[in-house]
């Protein structure tokens, strides 16, 4: 089955293998074959940026199960396919607050006391201790927060992506980073890990 | 990856180098992707459904009797008589438009003239219609890379970059063992787009010197090319309207057809509606294609409110025709969406819409069904507290706000059934999730009966920013007793009230977010309808008083609700009533109650009301509920235990797999002897209790949050699976480990080994 390439760069984020636009055309259409192709090709970026944002696992297959649902059912809605990428992200993005507005509870974080003794007397933590770290400060913060923090630092979006991908205006886009990149300092703070 | 400027970072530590290193580690540890997820997804999909059965609908009207209305920014400003003289409209698919009675216009163009003529008249600048004789060059096979946005007529691309029209024949192709070469006319030649016509097959290699004689329609300066990129390149093509004749012989009108698709017009009534629109031009060729690729043809419809959002699938008619324009011939384009009464004419501006009205047994009759225009008069103007909108009202909204909320709207407009001998094939079953029926079966709901048979139902019909057409889903265990909307073949449209709401999760068609599904008929020409609340009840078997059921419900709700709507199926119409997959506990067994509430909720700091559902089993007590009525259900009810410890004062286990008899607080009395368990041994430790059945579970790590949740799951192997939550926001921590011991007595024996608590970090 053809309609997925490496060639054929576009414009806009791209969060997997470039996908025909003639494939997008005929998904729009209701072409159920087209769109297991973009499935395909884009289920691993969306459980990816589903499991950045909620951090866990069963929360990011709920998460990616109602992207590709929601995918099929307003993919006709796209007026841009060559902005799909940007699109997809966004039904990623609502997706994952529809599950923590309906979960509205969050898994139990179980550290060993020793771990986090551990974490706070390191003079130079390392890259993955790091990690450890933002997982825990970024479970502090709102959904909408995590979800533009990993949008600009995991997924490479600059302000303008942002905008287009959250559909705000680009000032607006700017703004919520700063408050969000303060918020996920706060929170790092928390977590002593500094 | 774009730096944040200083005063954003972090802090001087956490610099960006440092975050993003952070962010990318974290990544890395992303489980891998779950293949279920995707496949289970694509097996329930369901795709678009096409009308099976043709209707003999107002839009397939005899071209004799079409009428046009011309809807410009007045919302009408003119009607056009039907029976005009007609340009070269004729019956046949590809009528002899040259072999037409000469008019005006064939008569404005004249003789062909030379390509040096040709291209005298592109240097001045001048769009007008030419017909031109000369020589199409032959053309080799060629690879050509993929364009994906060659979305303009007048851009040029591979193989048409390498195609000309010359005024005398000449050899551009060389053929050498090293295979050819193509090279550039030394005489007078042009360029050609043949975007708008069936391309003539010229002699290919090795036939490379047999250059095809041609007499082609067209013209330079085509309209698109201002929006091509490279503008002044885009002016120079040729763009061929119609070839007239190859090899000295004559090549009829044709329709290019670029989609499989069955039309719903013909040629005929398409080539009616323009010889109405436009007398006397004439018809030089035809396109039928998916609205999909109209951009490409016409860019400048890429703003227009209508194209983008009609249907990709829906197909189009596109119709080239020449006229006089200011005495000279000129090209005008028409489009038809198939099978409806979308008509207009598309110039460097736009679409200016000619609408279609019709059938009409005579120029005087009223047009389409009629209704009182005061037959709102007495009705409400909000019902439970949501203000009564009008269909365009609602549809305007939802595109400022986006499709993607499910709030409950109370909508009026006037109602008209199916056509009662309308049945589509196959036929729904007898109980079936609310889903779109084939296209003439379905329902409408309309700000003004006048535009009833629109094909398009969801979309706009005319110029204002949002549609005044609804096609409304009327699920089967929704009562909805409105009086005939037909009277023999005279539509009788009804004044009528509903309660409903856009992007039911039960509509799992392609593009099912669109549709509008009612929720409860509030009110008709007779009046309020006697209640907003029902029961309605699919299954054969006596059950539950439905008083106990709505109680269980709102205990596990803590909603107070404005309206209910209750259903009670047997299990095995369940799954075909409910798509979204619920456990198996409802799959057999008894009947299973699905009480949908209208509640008042919120979303992103929006009040609005919205629709939560509840599902339980007939004479049953456990209850499914949508935790919002954005989400799907969730198992609602639990086991509580209070003050579990002195840290914790809540703790809620929730039993999705039934194999729980009890839980409690784990006895502290020194009984209980703790083991590790899992890979973080000192977090998590497991004991026997008193009997086989009896496990006790102890959690130890920082999280003090005072109310927890257990789900407990039984996995296929056996294996026990409970999974800690916390609710709300952390709590700053003591210094000391918190412990929480739980006891659980499963209704089987179970092995220590069997307890599985998921995630170290998470419990």
């Amino acid at each position: 089955m053809s309609g997925i390439s490496w060639e054929n760069a576009k414009e806009g984020p791209r969060i997997g293998p470039a996908i025909d636009r003639s494939t997008i055309d005929r998904a729009r259409n209701g072409d159920r074959d087209a769109f297991e192709l973009i499935v395909r090709a884009r289920k691993d970026a969306v459980y990816r940026l589903s499991f950045a944002i909620l951090g866990n696992e069963a929360d990011a297959r709920d998460a990616m199960q109602e992207t590709l649902v929601t995918a099929w059912r307003q993919l006709r809605s796209v007026r841009e396919p060559d902005r799909f990428d940007a699109w997809l992200q966004r039904v990623v993005v609502n997706a994952a607050r529809q599950v923590i507005r309906s979960n509205s509870r969050r898994r139990v974080r179980e550290v060993p006391a020793s771990t986090v003794e551990a974490l706070a007397s390191r003079a130079a933590p390392s890259g993955r201790d790091d990690a450890a770290v933002l997982d825990l400060a970024l479970r502090r913060l709102p959904v909408d927060q995590r979800s533009i923090l990993v949008l600009h630092h995991l997924e490479g979006h600059g302000v303008a992506e942002l905008a287009e991908i959250l559909s705000i205006p680009v000032g607006t886009a700017k703004s919520r980073l700063f408050a969000a990149r303060r918020a996920l300092a706060a929170a790092i703070t928390r977590e002593g890990a500094r | 990856m774009t730096a944040i400027p200083p005063h954003d970072r972090a802090d001087g530590d956490w610099d960006d180098d440092r975050l993003a290193n952070a962010f990318l580690v974290r990544a890395a540890a992303t489980p891998p992707t779950p293949g279920d997820v995707a496949d289970d997804v694509l097996t329930r999909l369901v795709p678009a459904r096409r009308g099976l059965r043709r209707w003999p609908s107002l839009a397939v009207a005899a071209v004799a009797i079409a009428s046009i209305v011309v809807l410009g920014m007045p919302p009408i400003l003119q009607r056009l008589q039907p029976g005009a003289t007609a340009g070269n409209g004729s019956a046949s698919d590809t009528p002899a438009s040259p072999g037409q009675p000469a008019n005006v216009v064939l008569g404005a163009l004249g003789e062909p003239i030379t390509v040096s003529q040709a291209l005298a008249i592109r240097d001045a600048g001048s769009g007008h219609e030419i017909r031109v004789t000369g020589f199409l060059s032959s053309m080799p096979v060629l690879p050509c890379p993929f364009e994906p946005d060659a979305g303009n007529p007048t851009r040029l691309v591979c193989p048409e970059t390498f195609q000309w029209f010359m005024e005398r024949a000449e050899v551009l192709g060389t053929s050498s063992p090293n295979g050819f070469e193509l090279g550039r006319p030394t005489g007078p030649a042009t360029q050609l787009s043949f975007a708008l016509v069936t391309w003539p097959t010229p002699p290919t290699a090795p036939d490379l010197a047999a250059d095809l004689p041609a007499v082609l329609l067209g013209h330079f300066h085509d309209r698109r090319a201002s929006l091509c990129i490279g503008k002044e390149a885009c002016e120079q093509t040729f763009v061929v309207d119609r070839v007239e004749s190859l090899g000295g012989k004559e090549v009829p009108v044709q329709t290019q057809r670029q989609t499989e698709a069955a039309p719903r017009d013909d040629a005929s009534v398409v080539d009616g509606l323009v010889a109405v629109a436009a007398p006397g031009a004439v018809i030089v060729s035809r396109q039928l294609l998916p609205v999909s690729q109209v951009l490409k043809v016409e860019p400048v419809l890429k703003d227009d409110q209508l194209i983008p959002f009609v249907e990709p699938a829906k197909v189009a008619w596109l119709v080239t025709t020449v006229d006089l324009i200011d005495g000279h011939p000129a090209a005008r384009t028409f489009i038809l969406l198939d099978g409806s009464n979308w008509f207009a004419e598309i110039s460097a501006a736009g679409a200016r819409v000619l609408e279609r009205i019709g059938p009409t047994p005579s120029s005087s009759a009223p047009i389409g069904p009629t209704a009182d225009p005061s037959a709102f008069r007495t009705a409400p103007t909000s019902l439970l507290g949501i203000e009564v909108r009008g269909v365009g009202q609602v549809n305007r909204q939802r595109q400022l706000d986006g499709a993607t909320d499910r709030d409950e709207y109370a909508i009026r407009g006037w109602y008209i059934a199916p056509r009662p001998e309308i049945h589509c094939d196959p036929a729904p079953l007898r109980i079936h999730a609310p889903e779109p029926p084939c296209d003439d079966a379905r329902a409408w709901l309309l700000d003004d009966p006048q535009v009833y048979g629109i094909e398009y139902g969801q979309l706009r019909a005319n110029p204002d920013p949002g549609p005044s057409v609804l096609n409304p889903l009327l699920p089967v265990d929704m009562a909805f007793a409105v009086d005939s909307s037909w009277d023999g073949d005279t539509p009788r449209p009804q004044p009528i009230i509903v309660l409903g709401h856009f992007n039911d999760v039960r509509v799992q068609a392609f593009h099912g977010d669109a549709y509008f599904v009612v929720d409860a008929l509030a009110w008709t020409s007779r009046g309020p309808a006697a209640a907003i609340d029902s029961v309605s009840r699919l299954a054969d078997a006596s059950t539950e008083d439905v008083m106990a059921v709505l109680a269980r419900v709102n205990d596990a709700s803590g909603h107070e609700p404005v309206a209910t709507w209750a259903t009670v199926v047997s299990s095995a119409d369940f799954a075909a009533l409910n798509p979204d997959p619920l456990p198996p506990e409802f799959q057999a067994g008894p009947p299973v109650w699905i009480v949908r509430r209208l509640i008042a909720t919120e979303l992103f700091g929006r009040q609005r009301f919205a629709v939560e559902t509840a599902y339980t089993a007939d004479n049953g007590t456990r209850i499914w509920l949508t935790p919002t009525p954005d989400s799907a259900a969730d198992l609602a009810t639990h086991i509580e235990i209070d003050d579990l410890d002195s840290d914790t004062t809540l703790v809620q286990v929730f039993d999705y797999d039934q194999v729980l008899a009890t839980a409690s607080a784990a006895p502290r009395d020194g009984s209980l002897r703790w083991q590790k368990l899992g890979p973080i041994p000192d977090v998590i430790e497991v004991a026997r209790g008193s009997s086989s059945r009896e496990v006790a579970v102890r959690w130890i790590g920082t999280s003090c949050d005072t109310e927890w949740r257990i789900d407990v799951h039984e996995a296929k192997d056996g294996i026990i699976v409970l999974e800690p939550w916390r609710s709300g926001e952390p709590a700053d921590c003591p210094a000391r480990p918190v412990k929480r011991e739980v006891l659980f007595e499963f209704n089987h024996a179970i092995e220590l080994e069997r307890i599985h608590t998921g995630e170290p970090c998470c419990g």
